[in-house]
């Protein structure tokens, strides 16, 4: 007897392809690793004589920003001396995730504060820029297509 | 439909197989071999059998979520061995790269097994989602 299979197959993706540029320059080919954080705290929890749904959380402040993981690069303009130099200056970011992947290509634009990295590491292993970028308010989420 | 346990009929490794194929036909002068029981006349790229694992609530079926492949680029054993592996081994991950949705993890220099000895090859670690 063969038994009928219901088969919901997972959709799931590589992280693979982005594209990443900070104010207006590609960095995408130096990056290893981001993430859009969310570092919203969550509200405090309050209470009102109201009944059943009188539960609710305070208000928050959105608290967003990029951590990102670079080779580092010090040539001139290279992401390392980019992040130094503006090091406290506002750019421009936009980030395109799936870009190769009709359907799923989203991207995030919008403005964040640059820092200048903690430099340096262990002896004879690869060297790394590893920075976390506060962002501006809220990141702009647009499908793209 | 694939009977249950069968997974040599899984569709996502099929089509797994098929896209790697596919990926693998742009690498000029090397035959693609899909099967480790034949003797091997190199050059050929040989596609293993995967290795598979389960992650997720729904093996119904089709559960399996990634597949990792060896995938060997075997030579003729001459002098020019290891400059054609070498030469090879760019267009092997750049193939698999380009025109896979998986990722290439590495890539090790060793030998496969072929039943007339031992040929110089690369072993090529490859990974996919299954979907």
């Amino acid at each position: 007897m063969t038994i009928p299979l219901i088969t919901p197959i997972v959709h799931q993706q590589r992280l693979k392809v982005v594209t990443f540029t900070l104010a207006t320059t590609d960095f995408t080919t130096q990056m290893s690793s981001w993430t859009m954080q969310n570092n919203t705290a969550l509200g405090t929890k309050t209470f009102t004589y109201a009944g059943n749904i009188s539960e609710f959380r305070t208000d928050t402040d959105n608290d967003y920003s990029l951590a990102l993981r670079f080779f580092s690069d010090w040539r001139s303009g290279g992401i390392s001396d980019f992040l130094v130099i503006n090091n406290r200056a506002y750019a421009a970011y936009q980030l395109d995730h799936h870009p190769d992947i009709v359907g799923e290509h989203v991207r995030w634009t919008g403005t964040c504060q640059l820092w200048a990295p903690s430099v340096g590491g262990d002896a004879r292993i690869t060297e790394e820029t590893t920075v976390t970028l506060p962002v501006l308010g809220i990141p702009s989420y647009n499908r793209i297509g | 439909m694939s009977a249950p346990g069968d997974i040599s009929g899984t569709p996502g490794v099929e089509r797994a197989v098929s896209g790697i194929e596919f990926a693998l036909a742009s690498v000029p002068d090397f035959r693609i071999i899909n099967s480790v029981a034949l003797p091997v006349a190199p050059p050929a790229l040989v596609i293993g059998p995967p290795r598979l694992s389960v992650r997720g609530y729904s093996f119904a079926g089709t559960g399996l979520t990634t597949a990792q492949f060896n995938i060997y680029i075997v030579v003729v054993m001459n002098q020019y061995a290891i400059d054609i592996l070498r030469s090879i081994i760019a267009s092997v991950m750049y193939a698999l790269e380009r025109f896979t949705p998986g990722v290439v993890l590495g890539s090790v220099p060793g030998v496969y097994p072929s039943p007339g000895g031992p040929l110089p090859a690369y072993i090529v670690t490859f990974q996919q989602e299954l979907r």
